[in-house]
C-alpha cells in the first residue's frame, strides 16, 4: 500500500487535479483496497466545497478539486474504526495526519493517502466583502477567481484573496502520501510567521487589548475544536465539571478561558492548517495564537510538527538531558 | 394604520427613541452585524439582510444570571436578578426572526410555567420588522411558513419604498411609536410601490418546499442509515443550533464556591456530545448520527406534532455558516429518495 508514486496529469491545473483524483478513487474502490475516500464535492454555495465520503465507484463523479476545498479532512479520519480509508489531502491535511499517527490516533496503514500538492485556498470572506452584492457564483479562471452576482462581475486574483494561514503557508505539498497527484508546487511564502512577528511587535497593552476584544465575540459553539484534527480528546477541558476548568458561559472569563487553553492544548501540535479559524462563525482572530506557540516551540526546540512520523511534540515528551532553562 | 418616513426622518425618529428607549438594532463588530444595543442611528448598518446571529439573545441571552447567592450568619441568601428598567425597541427584525420570536414565545410562556427572566424582557420590547426586498439565495421563509413581508410577531412593520418606508402599525405599542411627529400620511404611490418590492421579494424565493410531505418521510426514518450519510461529515459543533433564531434549549450551572456566587443559565445544544449525557455515563444519544437526525426531527417533525409549526424559519443562518456546508436544504431535498 505504501509504494508511493506520481501521477501524471495534464490539462489546466484544476481540472487535472479533479480527473486524477477521481481516477484514484475509482481504482481504490473498486479494487476494494478502501472502503471509503474522503474528498471534496461541489457545495450548495458559491465559495464553498463540502467534505464527502464516497463508498461506491460510480459516485467518484463527484469528487472535485478547486479553490474552496477548505476543509481539512484528517478530522474524520479518527473514528472510522476498522475501515480502510482512503483521504485527499493537501501538504497541512497531512501534517496533521502525520501528527495523528505519531500520537497513535491513527493508524498509517488504515490510510491511504492521495496527496494533492496545494496552491493555497480562498477565503470566502475576504472575497465576499470585496464583492459588491451577494455571491451568487465563483469559478477560478486562470490565476484569477471570477465572482459574480445581481448586476456585478469581478476578478480577483486568487493569490490575494487566500486565507492567511494559505498566505504564510511553507508546507502546501504533502509530506507523507501513497500517491502524489501533481508535480509539487513551489512555496510562495517567505516567513511562516510574518503575522505573528506583527503580534509580537505590539506593546503587551495592545496584545491584550486585541486578544479580548477578539475572545469577546466567541459564542463557545467549539467549532473550531471540532474543526481541528489535534483537538481528539474524549473529554475536553471545557466539558469536564469536576472540577470545571473555566466559567462555563460568554464571560469574559469563560471566554478567554477557553480560547487560552485551546491554544495552549496545541502547543507544538497545531499544523498552522487554519481549520479553526475558517469554522468559527464569528470571524476571531485564532491563527495568531497557535502560530505564537508554535514559533515559540521552532525556536526552543528546533520543532515541527507533523514532518516525520514518530516524532512527537517537545511538550509531549520528557528527555532525561533537558535541561532546566524552561522554568525560567 | 400605514404611514410614510423618509430616510432621513428615520435617523431623527431612532434618535429620539434612543431618549426614551434601550434600542437593539443591527450593528457591526469586527466584520460580524448582529444585533446589538446602539447608542446612536450612525450605528445601525441598514443593508444587512440576515445578521451573523438572531435577535433572540435580547430575551434569552446566551449567559443569564438568574440569581446571586450568598452564605451568611443567618443562613443562605438569595439575591434575585432585577427586572429590566427600560423598555426595549428591537429595530429592523426581519419577518423570520420575528416569527422565531413567537415561537419561542410559546417555549418560554406556557399555561403551566412563565419564565419571568425571558418575559419580562419580551414584554418591555416594541419589535420593529422590516420587510426583505432582496431576499438572499439561502433564504427559504417561504418554504416553511413565512414571507418576506409577513408581519406576524411585529408591533411596527417598515417597508424600504426607495427614499422612504412605508410604516404600518400591527398593535398598540406600534401605533405608540407611529404617533411620532417624524411619520407623513402615505400616499397611494406609497402603496403601490410597497406591494411592487414585495412581489418581486417573492420571485426571488425558490418554490416553497412540501412541509407535510418532509414530515411523513421523516416519521418513516428514524431508523433510517440516511442518518449515518448525514452525519458523516458533521463536526458536530454547536453553529447550526446557536445561531438559530428557533433553538431555545438551555443548560443551568453554579458559577461560584459553596459559599456565594451565581446561578447562570447558558444556552446548550442538542449538538453537542455530552447534551444528553447522564451522570451514569449512559447516552442515548451517543454519535453523531443521533444527533443530526434529532435536529431535523425535531425542527420539522416533533416541532409540527407539538406545536403546530415547523421549528425552522428560513433564515438560512445555518445554512451559510456551516464549516462543511451540510446544508439543511439539501438533506432535506434527499429525504425523499433517502428513505
Amino acid at each position: 500500500m505504501h509504494s508511493s508514486h506520481i501521477v501524471e496529469t495534464k490539462g489546466p491545473r484544476m481540472q487535472a487535479r479533479a480527473d486524477a483524483i477521481r481516477q484514484e478513487a475509482r481504482r481504490l474502490l473498486e479494487s476494494g483496497e478502501v472502503d471509503v475516500v474522503i474528498g471534496f464535492t461541489q457545495g450548495t454555495l458559491p465559495l464553498r466545497a463540502a467534505p464527502i465520503f464516497v463508498r461506491q465507484a460510480e459516485d467518484v463523479e463527484r469528487l472535485i478539486w478547486g479553490p474552496f476545498c477548505e476543509n481539512n479532512l484528517a478530522c474524520y479520519l479518527r473514528e472510522l474504526g476498522d475501515k480502510k480509508v482512503a483521504v485527499v489531502a493537501k501538504g497541512c491535511d497531512t501534517r496533521s495526519i502525520v501528527a495523528l499517527i505519531s500520537e497513535h490516533q491513527v493508524d498509517r496503514d488504515s490510510v491511504y493517502i492521495i496527496g494533492v500538492p496545494c496552491q493555497g485556498m480562498v477565503d470566502r470572506r475576504i472575497v465576499t466583502r470585496q464583492a459588491p452584492g451577494e455571491v451568487l457564483a465563483a469559478r477560478q479562471e486562470g490565476e484569477d477567481i471570477v465572482v459574480e452576482g445581481d448586476g456585478f462581475c469581478i476578478r480577483l486574483p486568487r493569490s490575494e484573496v487566500l486565507y492567511r494561514s494559505c498566505a504564510a503557508c511553507i508546507h502546501p505539498n504533502p509530506v507523507l502520501y501513497d500517491v502524489l497527484l501533481a508535480e509539487p508546487v513551489a512555496v510562495w511564502a517567505k516567513d511562516a510567521y510574518a503575522y505573528v512577528r506583527q503580534m509580537e511587535e505590539k506593546s503587551p497593552q495592545e496584545r491584550a487589548a486585541y486578544f479580548t476584544s477578539e475572545a469577546q465575540r466567541c459564542i463557545r459553539c467549539y467549532a473550531c475544536r471540532q474543526a481541528c484534527p489535534m483537538c481528539y480528546c474524549e473529554e475536553c477541558f471545557v466539558d469536564h465539571t469536576t472540577p470545571r476548568w473555566i466559567e462555563s458561559g460568554i464571560t469574559p472569563a469563560g471566554q478567554q478561558g477557553w480560547q487560552i487553553g485551546r491554544a495552549y492544548h496545541l502547543t507544538g501540535r497545531c499544523v498552522d492548517c487554519g481549520a479553526c479559524e475558517r469554522a468559527c462563525p464569528m470571524e476571531i482572530d485564532l491563527v495568531y495564537l497557535n502560530g505564537k506557540l508554535n514559533k515559540d516551540v521552532l525556536e526552543l526546540y528546533g520543532f515541527e510538527t507533523g514532518l516525520t512520523v514518530g516524532e512527537l511534540p517537545p511538550l509531549a515528551v520528557f528527555q532525561p538531558d533537558d535541561g532546566p532553562d524552561f522554568i525560567t | 394604520m400605514k404611514k410614510r418616513i423618509t430616510k432621513e426622518d428615520v435617523n431623527k425618529f431612532i434618535a429620539w427613541l434612543l431618549k426614551e428607549y434601550t434600542v437593539y438594532a443591527p450593528a457591526g463588530v469586527a466584520n460580524c452585524v448582529s444585533f446589538r444595543e446602539i447608542t446612536s442611528p450612525v450605528e445601525i448598518v441598514w443593508d444587512c439582510l440576515v445578521t451573523r446571529q438572531p435577535p433572540k439573545d435580547v430575551f434569552f441571552p446566551q449567559t443569564e444570571v438568574l440569581f446571586n447567592y450568598e452564605k451568611t450568619a443567618d443562613g443562605l441568601e438569595l439575591h434575585p436578578t432585577e427586572a429590566v428598567e427600560r423598555e426595549r425597541i428591537l429595530w429592523g427584525v426581519r419577518p423570520c426572526d420575528a416569527r422565531a420570536v413567537l415561537i419561542q414565545d410559546a417555549v418560554f410562556d406556557t399555561p403551566d410555567a412563565r419564565d419571568v427572566y425571558y418575559l419580562d424582557k419580551r414584554e418591555k420590547t416594541t419589535l420593529v420588522g422590516i420587510g426583505c426586498n432582496k431576499p438572499l439565495s439561502t433564504c427559504f421563509c417561504t418554504s416553511v411558513g413565512g414571507g418576506p413581508f409577513k408581519k406576524e410577531g411585529l408591533d411596527l412593520f417598515l417597508t424600504d419604498i426607495g427614499e422612504a418606508y412605508l410604516v404600518e402599525a400591527l398593535t398598540d405599542k406600534g401605533k405608540r411609536l407611529l404617533s411620532a411627529e417624524y411619520f407623513e400620511k402615505a400616499a397611494k404611490a406609497d402603496l403601490k410601490a410597497a406591494r411592487a418590492v414585495e412581489k418581486a421579494a417573492l420571485a426571488r424565493l425558490p418554490e416553497p418546499m412540501n412541509i407535510e410531505t418532509i414530515k411523513q418521510h421523516l416519521d418513516e426514518m428514524i431508523d433510517s442509515p440516511f442518518w449515518d450519510e448525514v452525519q458523516a461529515t458533521c463536526l458536530g459543533c454547536g453553529i447550526c443550533t446557536f445561531l438559530c433564531p428557533v433553538c431555545h434549549c438551555f443548560d443551568i450551572v453554579d458559577e461560584g464556591t459553596t459559599t456565594c456566587g451565581q446561578r447562570v443559565r447558558n444556552w446548550d445544544t442538542c449538538q453537542f456530545c455530552i447534551y444528553t449525557l447522564e451522570a451514569s455515563g449512559h447516552n442515548p444519544r451517543p454519535t453523531g448520527r443521533e444527533r443530526v437526525r434529532q435536529r431535523l426531527m425535531d425542527k420539522f417533525d416533533y416541532y409540527v406534532v407539538n406545536q403546530g409549526v415547523v421549528g425552522c424559519v428560513g433564515c438560512g443562518r445555518c445554512v451559510q455558516l456551516c464549516p462543511v456546508n451540510l446544508d439543511i436544504r439539501r438533506i432535506l431535498a434527499e429525504l425523499e429518495t433517502a428513505k
